[in-house]
């Protein structure tokens, strides 16, 4: 899939685990999982808002057009 | 995903009714079949009794090939019985999946797909067996005290049915794309 999620790399950034994210943008553990893993066919806006506002960050630090990790 | 747009479950009354009324039919076809088949080698073995009956009733022209005829009926009749037996088996399946909850998989697709092609096989299985209904009827016309109807063969509504099926086959393989593409959305 040519979109890179980043969200590993922010949550290193920010010393934060995904159970923690998890329990702060009320989504469950294993959907912020899917997403993280790459698995995801699509995204909600309103999650993407949840994770930007916890994370402090905008929505291109997240996802990524074609770069390699 | 363990949120459903379908949680009355086991306990709709609906699909209590409709699993009730589809085993029970099962069980009448069940009955039916094994009647058939305890039947049919009882007419051939003993047939010097079905003509002493025929002839009996007032029957005056060759016995032979109506016992043949009977004989064929039964065995044609067995198949669309067979046949609305899978189909029931295959409806029975449909409410299980619904009851769990989860009715839009492809696996529901195929099925209403096959009960379309079991519905079109009854009406065109019933077509030679309506006409072989339709000859022995006619052979026995007129005989005191039998009264030989037949309202069997290639009904409307069962065209309309196995279309319906298809469509819904349809319409279900759309709605299970869509469920597979919203369980990829987080």
């Amino acid at each position: 899939m040519p979109i890179n999620v980043k969200l590993d790399e922010m949550l290193h950034a920010r010393r934060m685990t995904l159970t923690e994210l998890a329990e702060r943008v009320d989504i469950t553990l294993a959907n912020l999982s899917i997403l993280k893993t790459g698995k995801a066919k699509a995204i909600r806006f309103s999650t993407l808002e949840a994770i930007c506002e916890v994370l402090q960050c905008q929505p291109g630090d997240l996802l990524a057009y074609g770069t390699e990790e | 995903m363990t949120d459903t747009a379908f949680p009355a479950g086991r306990k709709d009354p609906l699909l209590i009714a409709a699993r009730l009324i589809a085993v029970f039919m099962m069980v009448i076809m069940g009955i039916a079949m094994g009647a058939l088949l305890i039947a049919l080698p009882v007419v051939l073995v003993k047939q010097a009794d079905v003509i002493a009956e025929l002839a009996k009733q007032g029957f005056s022209g060759n016995p032979g090939p109506i016992i043949w005829a009977i004989a064929g009926v039964m065995v044609l009749a067995l198949l669309p019985l067979g046949l609305i037996f899978r189909f029931l088996v295959t409806l029975n399946q449909l409410i299980d999946s619904v009851g769990q909850g989860e009715p839009f998989a492809a696996e529901n697709a195929g099925r209403l797909s096959r009960m379309g092609w079991l519905a079109l096989a009854v009406q065109l299985s019933a077509i030679p067996l309506g006409a072989l209904g339709y000859w022995i009827a006619q052979q026995l016309k007129g005989m005191e005290g039998v009264q030989a109807d037949v309202d069997i063969g290639f009904s409307g509504n069962g065209l309309v049915l196995a279309l319906l099926l298809f469509i819904l086959a349809r319409i279900f393989r759309h709605g299970a794309a869509m469920r597979e593409e919203l369980e990829g959305t987080v």
